[in-house]
């Protein structure tokens, strides 16, 4: 890893590696220019050394070190009490804070081939506030950034003639062939742990999932940083991190869901991507699918869009509508994605057949309205299908340098007026409310008797009347906020939808 | 028409039309049969109203800025709104019922619509459902 000092920092220089803060956050994206702003809001949040991987190291391994203490399991001694949470890699909590190392912990770390465990930096050590400070700062002037990651592709690349090109498939489905999916074993549904919305949850199960968060967000950096340099993916980190977001659905499907809420300031294709792919899986599992096609589901919203990456980052950051030229532009990348992903598919059977395809597909519309062929319902895959309605919500709720994210809720309300105008399929919709509900989980709400609320479970059969828990009554705070299932309560309403309350919550207050 | 009998909750009706004039037309007619009615103006806020209260009925225009009467259907459908609809437009045609129909209307009523057939309609629907 390389030490920057600010001091010794030019305007001017385009970036060919991201630069981290000593944090493990990423300041600065790849391929952007270092401007003389941006040096000047460093120096006022205070960060004076910078770091950026050497050529062709993995950031990832760099984000792990900066923010977890690295301990050699040979290093924990049975008996020993631990002071902090521990997790393995991929941020799965092994011993909870203040758990006795036991024989058996020990041994089971061993016989997993577990050599280093995670300890988590407190966010003083961290110096997060620096990050907090600089970020701020960066959003009140962002101008154009570039999208990250999109330099150093190259676009000359031909279609690789693998056994089902864009042309093979269009010819296939052309002739009246159908896109059918087989159900798999038994539904993962059926295999989710249930929650009682209504008795709270122990402080270390949602702070679990809110490391599993930023866990995740490094790697998903990670894999499209080595996509971009290597041009391959590594298929057991994609695969690691979509098992990963099903176990936490499996655990707990609102905990999941309201990770949804957290917006990564890392950089907007890696945000989107992992919200994306924690609701399309809960989707596909909302839809019947086994444990396996879920996991499918998982690999190919993960790598759904990685076709953006070779449309000219210039077009992708230009705020507002595009001149039909350069929507065109935009519109080849699935066809992009179809042809980067088959090549990996070609060359890793671990990558499933069917993601290349997903990919292709996810802009299309069931009516036939969407793009690249204006594909209708019967000749769409499922999984497209399900991404494509994930990837407006999505993208709806996301914070643009040029727009601010629209309410959960008026969001999921374009996504059921899009399906009157069946530009979705209704089904699939449904599966969406069935889980996260028509007034999301995690966002806010306003009750009929003037409580300010937060939707902390969804109600399957009726997805207007959600579990909520009531932080506000009038101006005093409840401390803890009452658990109300609307479901039961029929006098109490929701009346409307509300903004986030400007006093920033904790990213988990009222679960 | 049977007023609602006294004591028992009056039956709830939202009336979801963009013309106010024929809305309230609609609204002191039902209120005097005695029933509970809220008005919405636009088939978004009807579909608002419709998905986060309970009603028995909801009355729908079509023809309406914005949202219309076929999406407004089709989107209380999609979130499972359970009470009976009932659609009255000036412009029926055979292709907007089939549509409604297959969205969940219980009715159908071509504007202008006379008040007894429709409270008829209304009782026998109310009743229906008891």
């Amino acid at each position: 890893l390389e030490l920057l000092r600010l001091s010794s920092l030019k305007p001017g220089v385009r970036l060919d590696r991201p630069v981290f803060h000593a944090g493990g956050e990423m300041l600065l994206e790849i391929g952007s220019t270092l401007s003389a702003e941006a040096i000047r809001l460093l120096g006022e949040a205070g960060i004076e050394e910078l770091f950026r991987p050497e050529p062709g190291e993995d950031p990832g391994e760099f984000i792990l070190a900066a923010r977890n203490e690295v301990i050699p399991v040979d290093a924990l001694k049975v008996g020993q009490r631990t002071t902090r949470p521990i997790f393995d890699r991929g941020g799965a909590l092994l011993a909870e804070a203040g758990a006795v190392i036991t024989e058996r912990l020990a041994a089971g770390l061993r016989r997993r081939g577990v050599e280093r465990i995670y300890v988590r930096r407190n966010t003083a050590e961290l110096r997060v506030e620096q990050v907090r400070a600089f970020q701020r700062a960066r959003r009140r002037d962002h101008g154009r950034r570039p999208a990250p990651f999109r330099e150093q592709l190259d676009a000359a690349r031909v279609l690789a003639p693998e056994d089902c090109t864009a042309r093979r498939l269009d010819e296939l489905l052309d002739a009246g062939g159908e896109v059918v999916l087989p159900r798999d074993g038994e539904p993962l549904a059926e295999k989710l742990k249930a929650h009682d919305p209504l008795s709270p949850r122990p402080a270390r199960a949602k702070d679990g999932y809110l490391v599993m968060y930023e866990e995740a967000v490094a790697q998903t950096a990670a894999i499209f940083h080595s996509f971009e340099t290597n041009r391959d993916v590594d298929r057991e980190k994609v695969g690691d991190l979509s098992r990963g977001v099903l176990g936490g659905l499996v655990e707990d499907r609102d905990l999941l869901l309201n990770l949804n809420n957290l917006r990564t300031e890392y950089n907007y294709l890696v945000g989107h991507t992992l919200g994306v792919t924690v609701l399309a899986i809960a989707v596909a599992a909302a839809r019947g699918y086994g444990p396996r096609l879920v996991l499918e589901m998982g690999y190919a919203a993960f790598l759904h869009d990685i076709g953006m990456l070779r449309v000219p980052a210039e077009i992708v950051s230009r705020p507002g509508r595009l001149p039909p030229a350069e929507v065109m532009q935009v519109r080849r990348h699935p066809v992009y994605g179809l042809d980067m992903l088959q090549k990996l598919v070609g060359r890793r059977s671990g990558i499933p057949r069917s993601i290349p395809i997903v990919a292709y597909q996810s802009h299309e519309r069931e009516n036939g309205s969407g793009y690249p062929k204006g594909r209708s319902g019967r000749v769409i895959h499922d999984f497209a299908k399900i991404l494509a309605i994930c990837d407006v919500y999505n993208a709806l709720t996301a914070r643009r340098p040029w727009r601010e994210g629209l309410l959960p809720y008026l969001a999921m309300e374009q996504i059921v007026l899009m399906g009157a105008r069946r530009e979705f399929d209704p089904e699939v919709i449904r599966a969406l409310l069935r889980y996260v509900s028509l007034f999301p989980i995690g966002s806010w709400v306003e009750l009929s008797d003037g409580s300010r609320a937060r939707v902390v479970a969804g109600n399957e059969s009726n997805f207007a009347r959600p579990a909520v828990s009531v932080v506000w009554r009038g101006a005093q705070r409840l401390e803890p906020p009452e658990r109300v299932d609307l479901a039961a309560q029929q006098d109490l309403e929701i009346i409307r939808p509300a903004p986030e309350p400007e006093e920033s919550p904790e990213p988990m207050e009222g679960f | 028409v049977v007023p609602a009998g006294a004591g028992a909750p009056r039956p709830r009706i939202l009336v979801i039309d963009d013309e106010e004039h024929f809305a309230r037309l609609l609204q002191d007619f039902f209120e005097h049969c005695g029933y509970e009615v809220t008005v919405s103006l636009g088939g978004l806020e009807g579909f608002r109203e419709a998905s986060r209260r309970s009603f028995d009925l909801i009355t729908l225009d079509i023809n309406m800025p914005g949202v219309n009467g076929v999406e407004s259907l089709r989107s209380m459908e999609l979130v499972g709104q359970p009470a009976k609809v009932v659609v009255i437009s000036g412009f029926l045609t055979e292709e907007i019922s089939a549509d409604c129909r297959a969205a969940g209307a219980a009715a159908t009523l071509a504007k202008p619509v006379e008040l007894a057939q429709l409270g008829a309609v209304v009782a026998g629907l109310l009743g229906a459902g008891r």
